[in-house]
């Protein structure tokens, strides 16, 4: 009775100890990693984010590089460019820097971003003239600036005297204070993006480049808690061996807290799932989906074609679409277009010259035609002709829209 | 366990079936391979108490589970359901949504359904050669058959093309998995609530729920049918159970169906049961004279072999071709960072490899002072899993690739249910095997 008493009194011990190893763990962790952000540890882990003229991406405008800066005309008095991918997180870059002549009063500038957990939506900051003239944006007072930026670029619309001239564009992190950093913690722990096609590759748990990326938070906290309990054990008990079930207890629920957030990321994405889908037949959801508009255009064009499968050759008529997507469109026309047999692997131009009579081509234009004139294909209506650089084919127009046209070989 | 070993066996027998009506010319129905798993399953239970027995569960050691054991269960379960609602909900609502679902797995079983046959998918050339209109192409043609014909299952049964019908096939899987995993877990000798946990590690794996969420990939079936064909062969490697030994060939044996690299995890499968078999000094004399052979062939610049019907079998220090798998040019490629991102800082695995190393440690010092014949073995399957992986991702080209994770976790998914059920057998001693056996 006497040994049995000692047994629950040591195993009562055994579980105050643990319980306040895991409060102290959790204590030294935190305050671990705040000394570390509020000390030199955000510049080291956010460095200065650098670019040159050379590494813009001009979405809007005709750019030459001169010496060390880019030098942009605008097209239809507007100029879009954005700064090669560098995903960061937000939050610690609280000053933009530029070197860019040319900038006027009477132009309308804006910062735009989009952040990882929600990239459809992209945000707008209008820069203020003495910004401008000053060339300096101060980000932390702007609500949306958080999260984890997956693009930035910068729009310019107005009249322009001369052509833009960039030679430089930085961010530069600032320091964060103990309520700023604890905000950031939460918001990193707390964001959840949705299913998009890497969720099959990498699940991140928290953005990319977060500041306390949980896994490593939770392992830290298991590792301190252990050795703090590690530390209890062999001053109160050290004639007792080590037992397992503390140390496994501190990693399941170490486990459990990062089960307990991607729970909670789940049923968030389930969340959106269900306001976008839920209830919908297979012909709703695809309308609905990401490329609904494309699956629209594509329901026209099965209307076109005779019910048994044919051969049809896919076509993505957008060079600056192929290059950025890959062959995206061209393997979701297939997807939509089964049980047809569609060959959606156009590589060369001379394999159309194998089409035969009776097989079908279509031909998507993402753009709509609004580059038509640098297409790969073009097709003479009067002549019934699709045309390419080496080769041509007699072919029947069936349907044509902005988005595409179907056309039927007729002859080679 | 009967219920996920059944099911993915049931599953695999049927795209077996449906080979066979193909080969047969008959057209491919949902009837015809319900009869004869139906006639198949009749057969086995009516002769069960001659060939199917399995050991009784402890059950003193279940009566004194304690009230918080008990009640620690059932939150678990309860909390394995949400997680399991929550992953069926997303496949039932979710149009197909992977890349590699769309346009690959699921446009072979859409043709091979308005076919009722399985019309060949081949390269460019012949589609482009091609008179009858019923070759088709896709760019990853030489991918097996298997999935395909899993989701062409599913739409024979709705007898139409619905997506949540056939991606539910996938749900399905990582039930079998979560239900094959606990069975085993449960005959190796643990008690309810630790098999349960260690279940538990399995499915809250972020990665592999996002594989189950988003139905139309491969790699959740390989996992699967890897990952319990080496539960099996641990099982056997313990026990000598002839039963798990079959489970183990039988799986193993369709690994290369389900993806080209199953290929390999089954070698691997099959030099672990090969170290359990031989005696020792025959297997340490076996893989002395292979590395010799290696580091001899690779001194003196490589070896090409032809393989009449195959094709080209070549070894170099700067190519490896295999053929029916590929050739996989040899460069380094330093991945260390992209391996440290995904398995310690990213959420793909929670904590999972952060326990590798402890578990490893813990197994050598077993092996050291225990007496656990199994665990050189089975540790030696894991150390081949890491080494492989290993060799993929820092001397092959999928080391390229390896810093946009585009197939690093994907691998990794292969293996982790493996590993996991490795890791119980580290923490929980075998059952005693004298244990009666009980007729199913």
């Amino acid at each position: 009775m006497h040994s049995i008493t000692r047994v629950s009194h040591h195993r009562s011990a055994e579980i105050v100890a643990l319980l306040w190893s895991i409060v102290g763990g959790v204590l030294l962790t935190i305050l671990g990693f705040l000394l570390y952000y509020l000390g030199s540890g955000l510049m080291t882990t956010c460095p200065p984010l650098i670019w040159s003229g050379q590494q813009l991406m001009v979405v809007v405008g005709q750019s030459h590089l001169a010496a060390d800066s880019l030098e942009i005309q605008p097209v239809n008095n507007t100029v879009f460019f954005r700064l090669s991918p560098k995903g960061f997180t937000a939050r610690p870059y609280g000053r933009l820097v530029w070197r860019i002549d040319g900038l006027d009063a009477r132009q309308d500038a804006r910062l735009i971003w989009q952040i990882q957990s929600d990239s459809s939506n992209a945000r707008q900051l209008p820069i203020r003239f003495d910004d401008l003239q000053r060339g300096v944006i101060d980000l932390r007072d702007q609500p949306d600036w958080q999260g984890y930026i997956v693009s930035l670029g910068l729009l310019v619309r107005g009249s322009f005297p001369q052509p833009l001239r960039v030679e430089h564009i930085e961010l530069q992190p600032e320091a964060l204070g103990v309520g700023a950093l604890l905000d950031q913690a939460w918001q990193e722990w707390t964001t959840s993006e949705y299913w998009s096609q890497r969720s099959a590759h990498f699940i991140s748990g928290a953005p990319y480049r977060a500041l306390f990326h949980p896994v490593v938070m939770i392992a830290v906290w298991i590792g301190l808690s252990v050795i703090l309990y590690g530390g209890f054990q062999r001053l109160a008990w050290p004639q007792h061996s080590w037992r397992l079930w503390p140390f496994a207890t501190l990693f399941l629920i170490g486990w459990w807290m990062l089960d307990l957030r991607w729970q909670m990321d789940l049923a968030q994405r389930t969340m959106a799932t269900y306001q976008r889908f839920a209830g919908k037949n297979n012909l709703e959801k695809q309308q609905a989906a990401d490329d609904g508009e494309l699956f629209n255009f594509l329901q026209k064009i099965r209307s076109y074609l005779p019910a048994q499968p044919v051969r049809i050759f896919i076509i993505n008529n957008d060079e600056a679409n192929r290059k950025l997507l890959r062959n995206y469109m061209t393997a979701r026309a297939r997807y939509h277009l089964q049980p047809h047999n569609s060959f959606a692997a156009v590589s060369d131009w001379s394999q159309l010259s194998q089409a035969r009579p009776g097989d079908y081509i279509l031909v998507l234009q993402p753009d709509k035609g609004t580059h038509r004139e640098q297409a790969d294909l073009q097709y003479i209506h009067q002549q019934h002709l699709l045309k390419w650089e080496s080769g041509e084919l007699l072919v029947e127009s069936i349907y044509g829209e902005a988005l595409g046209q179907l056309l039927r070989v007729k002859s080679s | 366990m009967a219920l996920g070993y059944g099911y993915l066996l049931g599953l695999l027998a049927t795209t077996i079936l449906l080979r066979l009506m193909d080969w047969l010319m008959i057209p491919m129905t949902f009837s015809l391979p319900v009869i004869v798993l139906g006639m198949t399953t009749g057969l086995i239970l009516w002769r069960r108490q001659h060939f199917l027995r399995w050991p009784c569960l402890n059950q003193t050691t279940e009566k004194s589970q304690s009230f918080w054991a008990r009640v620690l269960w059932v939150l678990l379960l309860i909390w394995l359901a949400v997680r399991l609602l929550n992953l069926v909900l997303e496949v039932i609502w979710l149009p197909l949504y992977p890349w590699d679902a769309w346009s690959t797995w699921m446009v072979r079983p859409q043709a091979w359904l308005e076919w009722k046959r399985l019309v060949p998918f081949s390269d460019a050339q012949a589609w482009l050669a091609d008179t009858t209109g019923m070759t088709y192409h896709i760019e990853a043609w030489r991918y097996p058959l298997t999935v395909s014909l899993i989701a062409l299952w599913s739409a024979l049964a709705a007898g139409q093309w619905h997506e949540a019908t056939v991606n539910l096939a996938w749900w399905g899987c990582g039930l079998a998995l979560a239900f094959g995993f606990y069975g085993q877990a449960r005959l190796w000798g643990a008690t309810a609530l630790t098999a349960l946990i260690f279940t538990w590690l399995l499915l809250s794996l972020p990665l592999l729920d996002a594989h189950i969420a988003l139905a139309g990939y491969a790699d959740l079936w390989l996992a699967t049918v890897f990952g319990l064909a080496a539960i099996s062969l641990m099982h056997w490697i313990r026990f000598r159970d002839y039963q798990q030994g079959i489970l183990a060939l039988s799986l193993g044996l369709f690994c290369p169906t389900i993806k080209l690299e199953g290929t390999v995890w089954a070698l691997l499968l099959l030099i672990a049961a090969l170290a359990a078999w031989l005696p020792k000094r025959h297997f340490i004399g076996l893989t002395g004279i292979a590395v010799i052979a290696i580091i001899a062939l690779f001194s003196a610049g490589g070896w090409s072999a032809s393989i009449p019907g195959l094709g080209d079998l070549q070894i170099t220090t700067s190519l490896i071709k295999i053929p029916g798998l590929g050739e996989f040019p040899l460069v380094y490629w330093n991945s260390w960072q992209a391996i440290v991102d995904s398995g310690f800082v990213l959420d793909n695995w929670h904590l999972l490899f952060y326990l590798v190393p402890i578990v490893f440690l813990l197994a050598l010092w077993q092996i050291r002072h225990a007496e656990r014949p199994d665990l050189p073995t089975t540790t030696l399957l894991v150390t081949l899993l890491l080494l492989a992986f290993f060799i993929l991702f820092f001397f092959t080209a999928a080391g390229q690739w390896a810093k946009d994770f585009t197939s690093l976790n994907r691998i990794m998914l292969h293996f982790v249910p493996a590993i996991l059920f490795w890791m119980l057998t580290v923490f929980v001693p075998p059952r005693q095997s004298d244990q009666s056996s009980l007729a199913v």
